[in-house]
């Protein structure tokens, strides 16, 4: 019996206990999701502590996950990721801000400037597309997961892979392209 | 990929880079985990989910289970765990009862169904996530010692049951988790140290034992891994050993044995604990890695360590080099140049031969004499129940036998290369004991030891001249037949 089963059997049972695990389990790598795709470790923390405490809360309200419990904890982050920008848009980068002291400066800036400017492409991804991208090639999950958690066919969940990935070398690749995108919006 | 269709997995190699750049996050800061997860534990709690009284039946029976009330997957040799722990696991039970009851009153069937879960297994995050819970809920750095020595039982049962089952790919892992909790609980007892000196004294003791135990029991399993298996397992010996010579001196600092790991202007590792190096740090001698030294430490409150005194061990090394390169061929020189200068000059040594009558890890009966058998104990060829063997063994004070040396009787391996030079210990102390295994096979099988007191066993299975000189003047070069 897989995991996910027997968490979600327990979870339904309001078993604390199983609530615990469920923490212990996805709690690691629900972080390390949230820091991908918000790059800072203190709303990556807050992002977890909000979407295990929506989680109790929907247990708790009678609601909940069905069957998995881990497509049910990301598909809170993801939400709460997209709320997240939609009160607080991307800043314009301050250089300054991002030098950590210890590490050589003009690399950490230009590491950390070129990941900002692919979570920007990112974000202006319709919420799904970014969510497949992320989950496909940050997470390494597999299209049939994908397509579990957004209840949709594999195919369906390739398509939106697909148009994910050309606006995304739109923005990040040919960037004079980018108008095109921008005036399909 | 497998399937080719319109939507195809193909990706822009140069978009697929990009993407990689996110991929790497920073290590997780355990203060900001540890307040998320307390606010997720307060928020349970808060959903008022307790369950009826009777629960308190099934969380005994889950403490029962999990080995913290009766620990019944301890080994029966009368060791530690069965004969002084009774009292130390009703404190931990009750603490762990109190606690639980407050914090986790469910009766948690996925702890019941994960309770057997062996690494590899769906459900053992599970249970070691439960295990980490645990030791979260204790306050007291004591009681998480002591759970952690638990943990680390389990971990040992575990990599037996691991290694019975031939699983041999989980077993790394296992290992490093049983350090991890060897690690966390001498951690503990440093921090310990540092606030009450009293309560740690008495851990130590406990810590100590338990960790002589765990080493020799992870000895005895060295014995049935392959190669690939036995890095990390040696290294888990090496902690664990190392966490077995901890002490606290009267001056309240810290005293451990270990072997150097790294070795920076301003810290070192020695056997996985990082020590920090102050300016008025003493070392003696030259060290490099890899030598074993004698270490003794200031502790903080956090449990950091700050080195006063390093210098070169002297007494009592156990350079076990057990060299397997598969040659068959018994190159006995056998000398066993028990240069030990421990206390048990006095015993006499026997030698006998028979059939083996019974194996078990602890002890093997032949020919109707039961010989303990301890990590050091030397065990040639592929021995089985009716194998006839040549024992050479060491007569205790309670005239028990321990088994030095168990080899397949000549007849059967035909190469018994019985050179034993009767040097019984009469180098006390004195010796300046340099031995070097001139190994001709090209394998890496040199124990040099400039100290006294070596214990060096040599199991080298290469089969070809093993010229054993020592210092002490007992020249034991046995050559074996090829």
């Amino acid at each position: 019996m897989r995991m996910d089963t027997i968490l979600v059997q327990e979870t339904i049972q309001y078993d604390k206990q199983a609530l615990v695990g469920v923490y212990e389990e996805y709690s690691p790598v629900l972080f390390r999701y949230a820091y991908r795709m918000l790059g800072d470790s203190d709303l990556a923390e807050e992002c977890v502590a909000e979407t295990f405490s929506r989680f109790l809360h929907t247990m708790q309200n009678g609601h909940g996950p069905d069957q998995n419990v881990k497509a049910y904890l990301y598909r809170i982050s993801h939400n709460w990721i997209t709320d997240h920008y939609r009160r607080k848009p991307f800043e314009p980068l301050d250089p300054d801000s991002l030098v950590d002291p210890q590490d050589n400066p003009s690399q950490v800036v230009a590491q950390r400037q070129e990941q900002e400017r692919i979570r920007r492409a990112l974000l202006r991804l319709p919420p799904e597309h970014r969510q497949v991208i992320g989950l496909r090639f940050l997470e390494g999950w597999s299209h049939k997961q994908i397509a579990d958690l957004l209840d949709k066919t594999v195919e369906a969940t390739r398509a939106t892979q697909h148009r994910a990935l050309a606006i995304l070398r739109r923005l990040l690749i040919d960037p004079e392209k980018e108008d095109i995108y921008d005036s399909k919006k | 990929m497998t399937q080719k269709n319109d939507f195809d997995d193909t990706v822009d190699p140069r978009l697929q880079q990009l993407l990689d750049k996110l991929h790497a996050t920073p290590a997780r800061d355990a203060q900001s985990a540890d307040r998320g997860r307390t606010r997720y534990l307060a928020q349970l709690d808060a959903l008022g989910l307790s369950r009826p009284k009777s629960r308190v039946q099934d969380l005994l029976g889950w403490l029962t289970l999990n080995n913290i009330t009766n620990p019944r997957s301890i080994r029966k040799d009368g060791n530690f765990m069965t004969t002084r722990i009774p009292k130390i696991a009703v404190i931990t039970a009750v603490v762990l009862m109190a606690v639980m009851l407050l914090v986790v009153s469910g009766g948690a069937m996925t702890a019941y169904a994960s309770r057997a879960a062996m690494p590899g297994d769906a459900l053992y995050t599970v249970k070691t996530g439960i295990e980490r819970t645990e030791v979260t809920f204790s306050k007291s750095p004591a009681v998480q010692a002591e759970l952690h020595l638990q943990f680390a039982q389990k971990r040992l049962d575990e990599m037996a049951t691991l290694i019975k089952e031939g699983r041999f790919a989980n077993v790394s892992k296992t290992s490093a988790q049983f350090e991890y909790h060897v690690q966390q609980a001498v951690i503990l007892l440093q921090a310990l140290a540092a606030g009450n000196p009293t309560q740690a004294s008495a851990l130590t003791t406990q810590v100590s034992t338990t960790l002589t135990r765990y080493t020799q029991t992870l000895n005895t399993m060295l014995t049935n891994v392959p190669e690939t298996t036995r890095s990390s397992m040696t290294r888990a010996i090496q902690v664990s050993s190392s966490g077995s010579t901890f002490r606290l001196n009267d001056s309240g600092e810290v005293e451990f044995t270990g072997t150097v790991e790294t070795i920076t202007p301003t810290s070192w590792t020695v056997s996985g604990r990082v020590l920090t190096i102050a300016p008025e740090t003493q070392i003696e001698g030259v060290i490099n890695v890899g030598d074993l030294v004698e270490v003794s430490a200031s502790t903080a409150s956090d449990g950091t360590l700050t080195a006063h005194k390093i210098r070169l061990e002297e007494e009592g090394n156990a350079n076990s080099n057990d060299n397997q390169n598969g040659n068959e061929n018994e190159n006995d020189n056998d000398n066993e140049n028990e240069n030990a200068n421990s206390n048990d000059q006095h015993h006499d040594k026997v030698e006998f031969s028979g059939a083996v009558e019974v194996i078990s890890s602890e002890s093997w009966t032949i020919a109707g004499r039961t010989v303990a058998i301890t990590p050091s104990t030397e065990i040639e060829g592929s021995i089985v129940v009716g194998s006839q063997v040549e024992v050479k063994a060491m007569t205790n004070a309670d005239g028990s036998l321990t088994a030095l040396k168990i080899k397949l009787s000549e007849d059967h391996e035909g190469n018994f290369n019985e050179n034993t030079n009767g040097n019984t210990n009469s180098n006390i102390n004195s010796n300046t004991n340099s031995n070097e295994n001139g190994n001709h096979n090209g394998n890496e099988n040199d124990n040099e030891n400039d100290h006294e007191g070596n214990h060096n066993s040599n199991m080298n299975h290469n089969g070809n001249s093993n010229h054993n000189g020592n210092g002490n003047g007992n020249d034991n070069g046995g050559e074996g037949d090829d």
